[in-house]
């Protein structure tokens, strides 16, 4: 489902160069669960970046189900991040002055997806889905650090994508409710969709079923968990 | 991303900073309304003008022969010239050249003596051939008895009307002229009517005017034909077309400039009335430049917006906003401030214009291109106002706007 042959990408500034990411090459296939680890600055943000088709490599090739990036133009990576990608970030990332049921309704609407009756219906699905649905008319600031990243999870599964991509999603709140999130993307992972977990904790990083480790750019370890 | 969301997001997003887009609205407020207001008191004025002028006979253009004496007609030096008259063939020739001239009024003009309750007074004494048209032209006003009639002038009928002034008042006293005999020279005629403050005195200096049939003026004075013409152009403003037909005719008739003087008052006018859409469009362009400045101060509001939002656009952008949508979701942004401010400004203009106009005593016209150029201003200045604001947003590159968290 995910190939990155040889990717590298190199940051530019004035006459600095940042090498982010080298001959970086990495498989992931459906279905599978995998945590990138590695210490700040490693670059697993920019890996996870050109993962989730935000960022273009330097140099190399990603092919996201069979399909070259490179080649894309910015209105169809768009399409990809929007029906094929979710997101979920550390700080959430919803939109405060939007209540929760509105921000589920944000990526059907940028994809262009369903009347307002169908996309309400949608989101009333996955708020029933994350546990949640009391909360539909609530802002997003009146919730719970992990009721908020539950929100931001169910955001990211709206059009149903094939890949959902978590930088660092239990970063910013406490443990119990980071125990409760790492089990939704467990079971979530169990019904089929491909997780890619950053983090720089390696606690964390052994709920998935393998663990890439990445340190100054490049894969130092690749490995399958029991 | 369908319209109707585009348009939703756009009014959450603008209702969501309603201090700001009330400031910024209020701009485009002042500025359309200033637009709207400049114009149609302009037009208001210009009617205005045109009503007054066309009053006081501006359709009205005139000729005379000069006085032997040249220099400026004074009643003394406006002796009956025989060397030229005006007769009904010139008349009949002029009316046949000039286009833009619905009628000629010739008039036979001089000083007269006239002999009333044993004292003399000298008066103008006007004669005049068509009664009818005269009675038109000069949109005379009739206080008693009647006016002269064609019959008057074909029977050479010794009747006149008296035109009511001070002068008047120092001849007969208070007791009406209308009926009493008076002698004009050596003919006694009969007073048969009085009229209202004549349009035009004719020359100087002022003195009482007396109507009488062309005819009996003629007799009486011991001269032939016309010397004075009165010309009617075909509304307003064909006087300056009138003006030119006339001075060519003239010209191929007479051999003017030599012996005839035509009021070019006409051309006057003109310049009187582009002097006035000139101010127009200076109004007009004080309003712009504060539409203008309202403009800016859009683009100011939409690129704080776009500075502010940076982390918003790209979380947007993640979860698969395309660019063309931000650009659009900020452009119809900005149009929705405008084109609000445009609607008030219009109501605002509208209504400030219905007080003062109503206030002045100026004529209210609204024309519909007025109120469709309010709406286009504001539409253009939320287009150009958004669209480098909605382009920056539009070209933010995720992954850096993303970073910035």
């Amino acid at each position: 489902m995910i190939k990155l042959q040889n990717l590298s990408k190199v940051y530019v500034s004035g006459t600095l160069e940042v090498v982010a990411l080298r001959d970086f090459n990495l498989e992931v296939d459906k279905g599978e669960f995998v945590s990138i680890v590695g210490p700040s600055g490693s670059g697993k943000s920019t890996l996870l970046n050109i993962l989730g088709c935000l960022d273009r490599p330097s140099s190399g090739k990603y092919f996201f189900e069979g399909m070259a990036v490179e080649n894309l133009s910015p209105d169809e990576l768009a399409e990809i991040r929007g029906r094929k990608i979710g997101f979920v970030f550390q700080f959430f990332n919803l939109f405060p002055h939007m209540s929760v049921l509105r921000n589920l309704e944000l990526p059907m609407i940028f994809a262009g997806i369903g009347t307002p009756k169908h996309r309400m219906r949608s989101a009333m699905k996955m708020l029933y889905e994350v546990g949640l649905p009391e909360k539909a008319r609530f802002s997003p600031t009146e919730l719970s650090g992990g009721q908020q990243q539950k929100i931001g999870i169910a955001r990211a599964l709206m059009n149903r994508p094939s890949l959902l991509l978590a930088d660092e999603p239990t970063g910013s709140i406490d443990s119990q409710s980071a125990e409760r999130v790492l089990s939704l993307l467990r079971e979530l992972n169990h019904r089929g969709v491909t997780i890619i977990l950053v983090t720089h904790d390696e606690g964390i990083a052994h709920q998935a079923k393998r663990i890439v480790s990445i340190y100054d750019g490049k894969k130092v370890r690749d490995e399958i968990l029991d | 991303m369908k319209f109707r969301d585009l348009i939703r997001l756009a009014f959450e997003s603008v209702f969501l900073y309603k201090f700001r887009s009330f400031l910024a609205i209020l701009g485009i407020t002042i500025g359309v309304g200033a637009v709207i207001s400049g114009v149609i008191l302009g037009i208001g004025n210009r009617e205005l003008i045109m009503q007054k002028l066309s009053e006081q006979g501006t359709e009205v253009l005139w000729f005379y022969t000069k006085p032997k004496s040249g220099g400026f007609a004074s009643l003394e030096n406006l002796v009956y010239q025989p060397d030229l008259t005006i007769t009904k063939e010139d008349i009949q020739y002029i009316k046949g050249q000039c286009s833009a001239i619905s009628e000629a009024v010739p008039l036979v003009y001089v000083p007269a003596l006239l002999r009333y309750g044993g004292k003399f007074h000298t008066i103008k004494a006007v004669g005049l051939m068509l009664p009818s048209s005269a009675l038109n032209l000069f949109k005379v006003k009739i206080t008693e008895g009647r006016f002269l009639s064609e019959f008057d002038v074909e029977s050479k009928a010794k009747v006149c009307v008296v035109e009511k002034s001070k002068f008047s008042n120092e001849i007969f006293g208070r007791k009406t002229p209308v009926g009493e005999i008076i002698k004009i020279g050596e003919e006694r005629y009969k007073v048969v009517g009085e009229i209202d403050d004549f349009m035009f005195s004719f020359s100087y200096p002022a003195r009482l005017m007396v109507f009488l049939p062309s005819t009996s003026l003629q007799e009486t004075a011991g001269i032939r034909n016309y010397n004075v013409v009165y010309l009617k152009a075909k509304g307003f403003p064909e006087v300056p077309k009138a003006y030119y037909q006339l001075k060519q005719a003239l010209a191929q008739r007479f051999g003017y400039p030599s012996k005839l003087f035509i009021s070019e008052y006409g051309i006057y006018l003109k310049t009187a009335m582009e002097i006035l859409d000139i101010l127009t469009i200076t109004i007009v362009g004080i309003a712009i430049i504060s539409l203008t400045v309202g403009g800016v101060g859009i683009m100011n509001v939409m690129m704080a917006m776009v500075t502010e939002q940076t982390r918003e656009i790209g979380i947007a952008k993640a979860i698969g906003a395309k660019n063309g949508a931000i650009l659009y979701m900020f452009m119809v942004e900005s149009i929705i401030l405008t084109l609000s401010g445009g609607i008030l400004g219009i109501t605002f203009g509208l209504s400030a214009t219905k007080l003062v106009t109503a206030f002045l005593g100026i004529p209210l016209i609204v024309p519909a291109w007025s109120v469709l150029l309010g709406f286009s201003l504001s539409i253009v200045v939320g287009v150009i106002s958004g669209s480098y604001p909605a382009k920056r947003a539009a070209e933010l590159d995720p992954a850096i706007t993303l970073r910035q968290l």
